[in-house]
């Protein structure tokens, strides 16, 4: 907002769970307040599953996410500045995130060849080898305009070890500085770090120190989710928050599974993004508490209850598992109808989670949920570990 | 159902058709269009969308091959389509075959009907079609019938086609006649007859004696994009023979995916009612609706004029009532599909956008292509009406044959 003198993002604790780490705020960005923790759907080419924007804002949708590397390569650059930038081109009135293409690095990995100066890679669209510079990348995501941008990290498979992640790690700081330095819209744009580290508690701990003198307005916590085990996972992520400043939104990237998402924010991760829910929904796999429901199988042909009773969204409201059935592999109207539906169950979970904690009742949320979610009993030993370390005791 | 003829211009006629079973109260004024669907549900638009598209009541039809292959589970809900498919506020509409698709010719065989699924051939038989309509609780159904005839057909597949009709359609009105639960569903009489002047008299002469709610002009085409290249003037004295040998004031309905400038001529004629297969056809070819059918948008229209036309686009054979939203021409263009329009497609996303998204594959390009494309057909029927009530079907056929995009 130019003429204003108010930062590009505002964070505000407005609640905290009194034994985790959860806890609930309110960040203000430029197209919209986001209300945290919040998981942010993944638009990846200026588009969520064939959803109209008037869809998701009905889904109380406030922030979706787009790929850079993808939206650099098509529509490109210059039609994205023409057209005013993303939120304009595809006509999203709220709050926009980009990544910084890094990440399609490690499943480029093949392809590409990581220097101090950036990424070179041959474009799977045509051949042509580009190079992906922390300047480039910055440009980039100034042209898309999105309230928030990452900065390029150099991103290491997340089960390699040795000197290549503290390389990597150490790679990420200066590309950091080179990423602050190209950024021209710091009024309307904030840029986060991206904290590094592999699995090594030590490299972390350097990396989110390194990154915190640089006084960001929020942080994420990267190059997890690829791979590594679980137990390492949540450490890494347990270690991250209690480094990070208290006043500012951390942001675990490419988590995404409800579990994962309790469980993290008891941790005290503020937001997150996954390509899970609305992928799943292409295949007919539609989520409940329980679990998921492959709609394709044939047991749904005479099931005439919507997907989850409790759910208020417009496929639940209106349609039946048999139906959805029905069309699920043939008619693009299914993709949509189980792409709403997970949608709002990944927004209504954060609903659920932030209200809980605001009444400080969030163990017994979690509790709650995870005795639906593993009826057995028969909990993973990583999420009892996790929310042991926080003070919440599974039965 | 009731049928009301209440005003026979100089060309066309308006009407209203209402008392459907169990919907008091909803009433269509004709002309009007059948909502094409697919699978139960408007091809790319979900019921949620499809409330931001248009108000309208609408009359979903609802193809057997396509609803077909999920039979049993509408049998084992004990619903009607409408309520299976998520569309109980809309009435519905069963045909034998799926005007938006082309049907393989050849496959009918004694009183076995082929009905091509997604699954593959099916075949129907009366009993058996007779049975599914009863499970599926239409509002109104055309009987079984084969219209597997085009303008190639010969003498004898004509007349096989007359005489299997014939026999099929006695046996479903039959059956309708003796069903307790089909008493206050409307059923359909299909005329056949191919391009036979003929063929078409003795039909309707046939026809014309049963008892039914209206009649469908079957034979002319074999669906799918086959009824847009049919010129009208073939068209015309076959559809004239077959209205002056039915009655009145019964509903004359003519299903495909005509050019608009032949439909015009068609409802001068006298056909009440239509469906929207050219929107969907258009729509999966990549394309949008933009022919002019007011004054005021015959001036917009030509804005392609100002954009530079690709050699893609000159060597293609695209009808001329749609622009190809795949062609790179739209890639940097920021202005909506029709500047005029107001559907949700034009008034918020531009060509540039949905140009976008059409050539990522994205499932959107498709739903805004059908959100307008949808709009544009509904409001041409508007203009229909209007121009019948002014006697102005001449100006307005004209219009929309005579513009063509300056090339």
């Amino acid at each position: 907002m130019p003429g204003k003198a108010s930062p590009a993002l505002t964070f505000k604790e407005l609640g905290r769970c009194s034994i985790s780490k959860a806890r609930v705020g309110i960040m203000s960005l430029p197209h919209e307040d986001v209300d945290t923790p919040v998981f942010m759907p993944v638009g990846t080419k200026g588009t969520i599953k064939g959803l109209l924007p008037q869809q998701l804002e009905a889904l109380n949708c406030q922030i979706i996410l787009g790929n850079t590397y993808h939206l650099g390569t098509k529509p490109g650059i210059s039609i994205l500045k023409k057209a005013g930038g993303l939120h304009k081109f595809m006509s999203w009135p709220r709050a926009l995130l980009t990544d910084s293409g890094g990440f399609q690095m490690v499943s480029l990995l093949e392809l590409a060849e990581i220097t101090e100066e950036g990424v070179k890679f041959k474009s799977p669209y045509d051949g042509s080898e580009c190079m992906l510079t922390p300047e480039h990348s910055t440009e980039i995501q100034n042209a898309i305009g999105a309230d928030i941008m990452m900065q390029l990290d150099d991103v290491v498979h997340s089960t390699t070890t040795g000197p290549r992640v503290e390389e990597a790690m150490h790679r990420t700081t200066r590309w950091l500085d080179r990423c602050m330095k190209a950024h021209t819209r710091d009024h309307d744009q904030t840029i986060f770090p991206i904290v590094q580290g592999g699995l090594d508690p030590d490299l972390r701990k350097q990396s989110a120190i390194q990154h915190m003198e640089r006084n960001s307005r929020g942080f994420a916590i990267g190059g997890l989710s690829g791979g590594e085990s679980k137990d390492e996972f949540w450490k890494m992520v347990h270690l991250s928050t209690d480094l990070l400043p208290k006043d500012k939104p951390r942001y675990c990237m490419g988590v995404g599974f409800a579990e994962d998402l309790v469980v993290c924010c008891a941790l005290g991760v503020d937001m997150y993004d996954c390509v899970f829910p609305t992928r799943t929904a292409r295949f007919g796999c539609a989520l409940v508490d329980e679990g998921q429901l492959n709609l394709k199988n044939i047991a749904f042909e005479c099931d005439f209850r919507p997907i989850d009773s409790d759910c208020t969204c417009s496929t639940c409201k209106r349609y039946t598992r048999a139906y959805l059935h029905s069309i699920v592999t043939t008619e693009t109207v299914a993709c949509q109808l189980v792409s709403v539906h997970n949608i709002a169950y990944q927004l209504r979970l954060m609903g659920r989670i932030r209200s809980s904690i605001m009444e400080d009742t969030y163990p017994d949320f979690v509790k709650g949920f995870m005795k639906r979610k593993y009826h057995d009993g028969n909990y993973p030993q990583w999420i009892v570990d996790a929310l042991n370390a926080v003070g919440i005791k599974l039965e | 159902m009731k049928f009301l003829v209440n005003y026979s211009g100089k060309c066309g006629r308006l009407g209203v058709l209402s008392d459907m079973c169990n919907r008091e109260g909803e009433t269509f004024l004709t002309p009007f269009l059948t909502m094409y669907t697919r699978g139960g549900n408007v091809p790319h638009i979900t019921h949620e969308v499809l409330q931001l598209l248009t108000k309208e009541n609408l009359l979903m039809h609802m193809p057997l091959p396509n609803i077909m292959t999920v039979f049993p589970s509408i049998g084992a809900s004990g619903q009607s389509v409408s309520e299976f498919v998520g569309l109980k506020e809309y009435p519905s509409y069963v045909t034998p075959q799926d005007p938006g698709i082309e049907t393989p010719s050849g496959y009918n065989k004694g009183d076995q009907i082929a009905a091509w699924t997604k699954n593959g051939k099916r075949t129907v038989d009366p009993l058996k079609y007779m049975n599914m309509v009863e499970k599926l609780k239409p509002d109104i159904y055309l009987a079984l019938c084969d219209g597997d005839t085009d303008s190639d057909s010969s003498k004898k597949r004509v007349l096989k086609s007359m005489t299997r009709t014939s026999k099929l359609f006695r046996e479903c009105y039959n059956h309708h006649k003796a069903s307790a639960a089909l008493q206050s569903v409307a059923i359909l009489a299909p005329i056949e007859g191919g391009y036979d002047l003929n063929a078409r008299r003795t039909t309707s002469e046939e026809m014309a004696g049963y008892d039914v709610d209206g009649y469908v002009f079957d034979g002319f085409h074999t669906n799918g994009a086959t009824a847009e290249i049919i010129s009208c003037d073939t068209l015309e004295p076959l559809v004239r023979e077959c209205l002056e040998r039915l009655p009145k004031d019964k509903l004359r309905v003519i299903h495909g995916a005509w050019h608009p400038a032949t439909l015009i001529r068609l409802v001068a004629l006298g056909c009440d009612v239509f469906d929207t297969s050219l929107p969907y056809l258009s729509t999966e070819r990549g394309s949008a609706l933009v022919f002019p059918f007011t004054d005021n948008m015959s001036q917009y229209t030509p804005l392609i004029d100002s954009l530079k036309i690709s050699e893609k686009e000159k060597i293609s054979i695209n009808p001329p009532y749609e622009i190809s939203m795949d062609d790179d021409v739209h890639k940097e263009v920021f202005q909506p599909i029709l500047m005029d329009c107001s559907c949700l497609a034009c008034k918020q996303h531009t060509r540039a956008y949905i140009h976008h998204l059409l050539t990522s594959q994205e499932l959107l390009g498709k739903v805004l292509l059908m959100i307008h494309n949808l709009h544009h057909y509904l409001e041409f029927f508007r203009s229909i009406r209007t121009a019948i009530k002014n006697d102005s079907l001449d100006a307005l056929h004209h219009l929309v044959q005579y513009h063509r995009r300056p090339l």
